[in-house]
């Protein structure tokens, strides 16, 4: 892809940079009328795309097929005018029966898929131990994972008090947790480094300084 | 007939429900279920009263969550949090500080307003209620801008970020700190956890958010099912010990029965 040449091209890359220079402005300066410009832009325009994408998924989704004769489709229709009624103080009420239909079902079918993917296989490779012949390194990491493992299941014992025998397990858990979420730290502030390239090089693209 | 390879998920299943169903009935039952102490829930009117001291308003989010409360894995983050917001709000209400909540997540709007004015009402201050204390936000973005120019144009006291965050965690996280507020926060998203430990002044993590709501709100149903989870959880620690120890000596047994 080549530097725009139509003039909406242009125009779209230079406004985007100039929005991106605006909310940089925030954490570059302070709370300002060009990142608040920004701000609200943004909202707005974010608010007109998701009316867009809602309107365009009920007719994809529920309007087409029901115009094809599948009239069953009246019912999630149906549902989805009872949620409007939250507008209405005497009968927000009604409002509350999709919300129940939709988390009640979305748990349903949440739980499907957590028994083994989330328990079963993570315990299997916790004792899983490492194959015949396996490196000094391959045996540390098989016996870090599988006592930090349990120590970090200990920590989350809620309804004990982390007294007596848990006090010393449960404080070598969190430990354990720490460590983990520190290396989770490092691995994102990598990610969002990248991220801040992309930024930078598009700011060189725009000015001509970098090819597109 | 199981299917094979789901026989021991099933089993699982039906231990967990009877596990849940059991603790339950003993929590309705009376029985007392004790909960660990948790220093962010103890530190929710240290915060209110700093607002209330500096006559600023307080800050509360539930976060990204997927913006619905249909997500399994996000969902109950953002059910836990309304009920930590039913107790910061009857706090700030008592305290007489302002309390502003955003969210992006659309179905939970109902569930909140209602926490909100049920607050109020039990705080003798119906009148005081005003639905714009809410303010929604179509998606992530718009809604974590939203929540940076709140930080610096109203300078709250203290900010509560409790529920399913995403990549917004770290960008409010700093804007509060730049702002100098006392933070609170709580997520069981793994991946914000690190963010929110750095960027806040308490944090809960993981399952003490639940534990926390669990706390606050004294409910049977969900002490109970704490305590099944927990009850739960042993087990699974007991299988982790055996099955540790016994594949030093190479004995596939448990893998080869958890995975039926």
């Amino acid at each position: 892809m080549g530097y725009p040449t139509t003039i909406d091209g242009i125009l779209g890359i230079w406004t985007a940079l100039a929005l991106m220079l605006f909310v940089y402005s925030y954490p570059l300066y302070k709370e300002n009328q060009l990142f608040r410009f920004a701000e609200h832009f943004f909202i707005g325009l974010s608010l007109a795309i998701a009316a867009i994408i809602a309107i365009q998924t009920t007719i994809r989704l529920a309007i087409t097929p029901l115009m094809a004769g599948k009239f069953y489709y009246i019912i999630p229709i149906l549902l989805g005018f009872m949620m409007y009624f939250i507008l209405h103080r005497d009968y927000r009420w009604i409002s509350r029966y999709p919300i129940a239909i939709l988390v009640g079902s979305s748990i349903g079918l949440g739980m499907r898929g957590t028994i083994i993917p989330n328990i079963l296989s993570q315990i299997i490779s916790t004792i899983t131990p490492p194959k015949a012949g396996a490196d000094a390194l391959s045996w540390f990491n098989f016996v870090y994972i599988g006592i930090g493992t349990i120590l970090a299941v200990m920590y989350f014992l809620l309804t004990f008090e982390h007294k007596g025998p848990l006090l010393y397990p449960t404080r070598l858990g969190r430990w354990i947790i720490m460590i983990g979420l520190g290396a989770y730290y490092g691995n994102t502030v990598l990610f969002r480094m990248a991220m801040l390239s992309g930024r930078a090089q598009f700011l060189l693209q725009v000015l001509g300084l970098v090819p597109f | 007939m199981i299917v094979a390879g789901r026989q021991t998920a099933f089993v699982f299943l039906i231990v967990t429900i009877a596990l849940f169903y059991i603790f339950l009935e003993m929590a309705r039952r009376g029985r007392k279920i004790p909960i660990r102490t948790f220093p962010a829930i103890a530190a929710i009117p240290e915060a209110i009263g700093r607002c209330a001291e500096m006559g600023k308003p307080l800050l509360y989010t539930s976060g990204y969550a997927m913006e619905t409360l249909s997500n399994p894995d996000q969902g109950p983050q953002t059910l836990a949090s309304i009920s930590i917001l039913s107790h910061v709000a009857r706090l700030a209400v008592r305290a007489g500080v302002k309390l502003y909540y955003f969210t992006c997540i659309k179905d939970s709007l109902p569930l909140v307003e209602e926490t909100l004015r049920t607050a109020y009402l039990e705080e003798g201050k119906p009148e005081e209620f005003d639905p714009l204390q809410i303010n929604y936000q179509a998606g992530q973005s718009p809604y974590l801008n939203a929540v940076m120019g709140f930080m610096q144009r109203e300078r709250p006291a203290s900010n509560i970020l409790m529920g399913g965050f995403y990549y917004e965690s770290v960008v409010m996280g700093e804007a509060g700190n730049t702002i100098g507020a006392m933070q609170i926060a709580g997520t069981a998203n793994t991946h914000q956890m690190p963010f929110l430990i750095a960027t806040c002044d308490y944090c809960l993590i993981a399952e003490e958010l639940y534990a926390a709501s669990a706390d606050i709100t004294k409910d049977p149903w969900i002490l109970g099912c704490l305590r099944g989870e927990d009850i739960m959880k042993l087990v699974i620690l007991v299988l982790l010990i055996v099955g540790f120890v016994i594949s030093f000596a190479r004995v596939p047994i448990l893998i080869d029965i958890l995975k039926r």
